[in-house]
């Protein structure tokens, strides 16, 4: 299923990246982009673009301590 | 409500004084433990979704082939097609509405709740008088699946 990119939304204080994709059929898709992924080699360039310039050291160690704080939330002891 | 449909099927109105966006599509399903990723049956990984205002609403038949060495690890459905919103008023979730193949004692029952600020839903096992625990790769089984539809709040 070939996806073209549609709109990139930035979401949360993490700076997700929410993606909106049109597929063969003219119908949305989408996916969500954290800050501690790596991207496929093939992602859209915009993609790639946009993560550089928004996933700084900083927010990737907000993001790690916000996971952490969830796991312990969801797992206590 | 009223509002303009346009070629993707996205449209907006005004219900009372607030704007509310529209918006349906499909999205794709993945399972892991956070790091190693189950795989995935080609034919049971893709959902619908329907957002109205920050209101999502996802279902889908998901269904894995193999477990890559999981054994003990709870594991989550990755993939939903919005962050959910932050704060501990966000938590939402729900029961699965099918299984099969699965490795689960009987008379217990698989639900599931989100994760905040993410894009995933961890699965429960209710299988103890006090509470539900993370299910595990072994309970879930290599060719696993489950039904479900809920709706949560988007970041």
């Amino acid at each position: 299923m070939a996806l073209k990119l549609d709109r990139i939304e930035v979401v949360t204080d993490y700076k997700h990246l929410q993606i909106r994709e049109i597929t063969d059929s003219g119908g949305y898709h989408r996916r969500v982009l954290h800050c501690d992924q790596t991207l496929a080699e093939d992602e859209h360039q915009e993609i790639q673009d946009k993560a550089e310039e928004l996933w700084t050291d900083e927010v990737k160690s907000a993001w790690t301590t916000h996971q952490a704080e969830q796991e312990a939330e969801m797992n206590p002891g | 409500m009223s509002g303009l449909i346009n070629s993707a099927g996205s449209r907006s109105g005004v219900l009372g004084t607030t704007e509310l966006d529209y918006e349906e599509g499909t999205w794709t399903a993945g399972m892991s433990d956070g790091s190693t990723s189950l795989t995935m049956n080609g034919s049971f990984v893709t959902g619908y979704y329907t957002k109205i205002g920050n209101l999502v609403t996802v279902s889908g038949f998901f269904r894995t082939t193999g477990l890559n060495g999981l054994t003990s690890e709870a594991i989550r459905i990755t993939g939903l097609p919005f962050d959910v919103a932050t704060g501990s008023s966000a938590y939402s979730g729900g029961g699965a509405a099918y299984g099969e193949s699965l490795n689960i004692p009987a008379n217990s029952s698989i639900s599931f709740n989100t994760a905040v600020g993410d894009s995933f839903i961890y699965l429960q096992l209710w299988d103890d008088a006090g509470g539900s625990s993370g299910l595990t790769a072994s309970e879930w089984s290599a060719d696993g699946s489950i039904q479900l539809g809920f709706t949560y709040r988007a970041g």
